[in-house]
């Protein structure tokens, strides 16, 4: 096998892999939203713009302004504590770096479903939180955590984390740490580092890890059913409904189709901002 | 080698043509303890082919489909029936074979859903109450499904995740039909059930019992099934009958129409008919059963037990399901409208 057949060979691999798990697919969703719903069948092959119609209606945008404030909150919370975190980590000495980092890695092996039945198990009445405040005398009632908004962040904040941590690790790794002393020197004062110096240089490392969170946090519908009691019901959770209990999938379909296309006009405006980034950072 | 193995399996063959006695069986997942179908084999000779099923609409989209007759057996709840034998897919029952007929409590006999029970044989039943912990809740202020609305249990009801048991107990909280097809009823139902959302704390219906067992969960209307499996293990659990009435969901054997062993079929619901049979399944899942003659041979704390055996008094209330019609969209609009939070 030469060089060039070779490089045909593997191009090919990937090629047939994007086309059959991530073309397709995607099609299949674009088409199935133009089509109408049956309730024999589930799809009827005939045009309709009906289930974009649809979608314009006040209680769909109040799940989509819901989404929007659970994920950006929760956004909020994972850049809050990762930013210390990652900071900490780029700056230890080499020895603990790798310990730290795989620390961070490790739960990843488990599967987050089974992690969040972990958690129901910390956060119930006779969990593990419930019974040590209980034993310590700190409290005479069980707390009512579990299926609760609280639970629902707690949940969304820990499965997510790490996909902040990471991107925010790898941009503070690079930096150049005598930019703080040079600052420092010239009489910057602490919170004048981090709003001049820290911030600006590690905004794309805050950015990329936003969106990361971001948009998971929107579509991960087996947290807000297991731990927010299936209350809460968020973008993720409306196409969940549609496709396996409304038995819709035209107006799952066309949901899908719009939470893309709004993750694409995301990932344009950090392009945007960011013409220098190198475009696969996202992907 | 070659030969002996074409030997064996001519053999078989043989053996597999010999016995052509089988009988197709779809049926709720842990409806029936294996070894009950053994026994069955046993004493008839006839082999039966189970599969399981955890939803009738499942169920329907499968009959609805099957050309070539999957299914001699079917147990669809009585709504189900009502919509398989209006549009033709079930075989008419021949009581002449069931010598043990008799056995059934007339109560749940020649309901609207099936006349005559031309179509269906009552199997296995479970109602729709309230369930409470006592250590949490008073149970004596708790009577009738209007009281879930008070305001005291905020954010704490369980709520079944189940489009037929909601509406359910806010029709009978505004004192409607349950099978109501009016669309302002059916709104009325809808508006009484936003009312409730802020009680509500979770929509779930596959972990009940656990949810009560734990104390996740102290109030909320479930199933008498899981409620009587919750209070196996944990003393406090309680089951209401509301005042209003209370739904009853009614399973059922029935014979789609292209079944291809109709007389096994019949042969296995006889069987299901004994009493010394059908008592053994209520003890395992906290379903009741309609057979009277079973109910008498419980063991005592079974026997009085109100929810595997309630009082005639209680029972009067029951509300059987019948199947919606077209109605059902409105149902199904509104319920979609509830779940995402609207207005």
């Amino acid at each position: 096998m030469n060089d060039r057949q070779f490089r045909f060979f593997t191009l090919s691999i990937s090629w047939t892999w994007l086309t059959v798990f991530a073309l397709v697919p995607t099609l299949m969703v674009i088409i199935t939203s133009f089509l109408e719903t049956n309730t024999t069948q589930n799809i009827t092959a005939h045009f309709t713009l009906e289930n974009y119609a649809e979608l314009v209606d006040v209680a769909y945008l109040k799940i989509f302004l819901r989404s929007l404030l659970i994920a950006g909150s929760c956004t909020l919370l994972c850049l809050i504590v990762s930013y210390p975190f990652a900071y900490g980590i780029s700056h230890s000495s080499l020895r603990y770096r790798s310990i730290l980092l795989l620390l961070v890695i490790i739960p990843f092996w488990t599967s987050s479903l089974i992690r969040t039945y972990a958690i129901m198990t910390i956060l119930k009445t006779k969990g593990i939180i419930n019974t040590i405040l209980l034993s310590l005398g700190i409290i005479h009632q069980p707390l009512q955590l579990l299926y609760t908004n609280i639970a629902l962040f707690i949940g969304l904040t820990y499965t997510l984390l790490p996909f902040m941590l990471l991107p925010l690790y790898a941009n503070m790794e690079k930096m150049d740490l005598t930019l703080i002393d040079a600052a420092r020197d010239l009489g910057a004062s602490k919170l004048t580092v981090l709003r001049k110096i820290l911030i600006p240089i590690t905004m794309p490392g805050i950015l990329a890890g936003s969106m990361m969170v971001f948009l998971p946090a929107m579509t991960l519908f087996y947290i807000p059913n297991l731990l927010g009691g299936a209350k809460s019901m968020l973008l993720g959770n409306l196409i969940q409904e549609q496709f396996l209990s409304a038995n819709n999938w035209p107006l799952g379909a066309a949901s899908s189709v719009l939470l893309i296309i709004f993750m694409l006009l995301l990932a344009h405006w950090y392009w945007q901002r960011n013409p220098d980034s190198d475009r696969t950072e996202l992907l | 080698m070659k030969r002996i193995f074409l030997l064996f399996s001519l053999f078989f063959c043989a053996f597999a043509l010999a016995d052509t006695k089988v009988v197709n069986v779809y049926n709720w997942s842990d409806f029936l303890p294996p070894h009950l179908i053994k026994q069955f084999e046993k004493e008839t000779g006839i082999t039966v082919n189970y599969a399981e099923f955890d939803n009738n609409e499942t169920l329907y989209t499968k009959i609805k489909h099957s050309k070539h007759g999957d299914y001699d057996i079917i147990t669809p709840s009585s709504y189900m029936v009502d919509r398989m034998r209006q549009e033709g897919l079930l075989h008419p029952i021949d009581k002449t074979l069931l010598t043990n007929w008799h056995h059934l409590d007339s109560f749940f006999l020649n309901r609207d859903y099936d006349p005559d029970n031309k179509y269906s044989v009552p199997y296995l039943w479970s109602s729709t109450g309230i369930a409470v912990n006592t250590l949490y809740h008073n149970p004596k202020e708790i009577t009738k499904f209007a009281d879930l609305w008070q305001p005291q249990y905020h954010h704490q009801l369980l709520a079944l995740d189940d489009l037929r048991d909601c509406f359910t107990i806010a029709l009978l909280k505004l004192g409607d039909d349950i099978n109501s097809v009016n669309p302002d009823t059916i709104k009325e139902a809808y508006r009484a059930l936003i009312d409730l959302m802020p009680n509500i704390r979770v929509f779930n219906s596959s972990a009940v019992a656990n949810m009560f067992i734990d104390e996740d969960i102290t109030v909320g209307f479930a199933w008498g099934g899981d409620t009587f499996l919750a209070s196996r293990e944990n003393p406090h659990i309680t089951f209401i009958y509301p005042q209003e009435g209370f739904q009853i969901s009614l399973d059922c054997l029935v014979i789609p129409t292209n079944a291809q062993h109709v007389k096994e079929a019949h042969q296995f619901i006889n069987f299901l008919l004994r009493p010394e049979i059908i008592s053994q399944i209520p003890p395992r899942i906290g379903y009741a059963t309609p057979n009277k003659t079973a109910n008498l041979s419980l063991p005592a704390d079974l026997r009085h037990n109100p929810i595997i055996n309630p009082s005639p008094q209680v029972l009067k209330r029951a509300k059987f399901q019948r199947d919606l019609g077209t109605a059902n969209r409105i149902y199904e609009r509104y319920w979609e409208r509830l779940k995402i939070g609207a207005d």
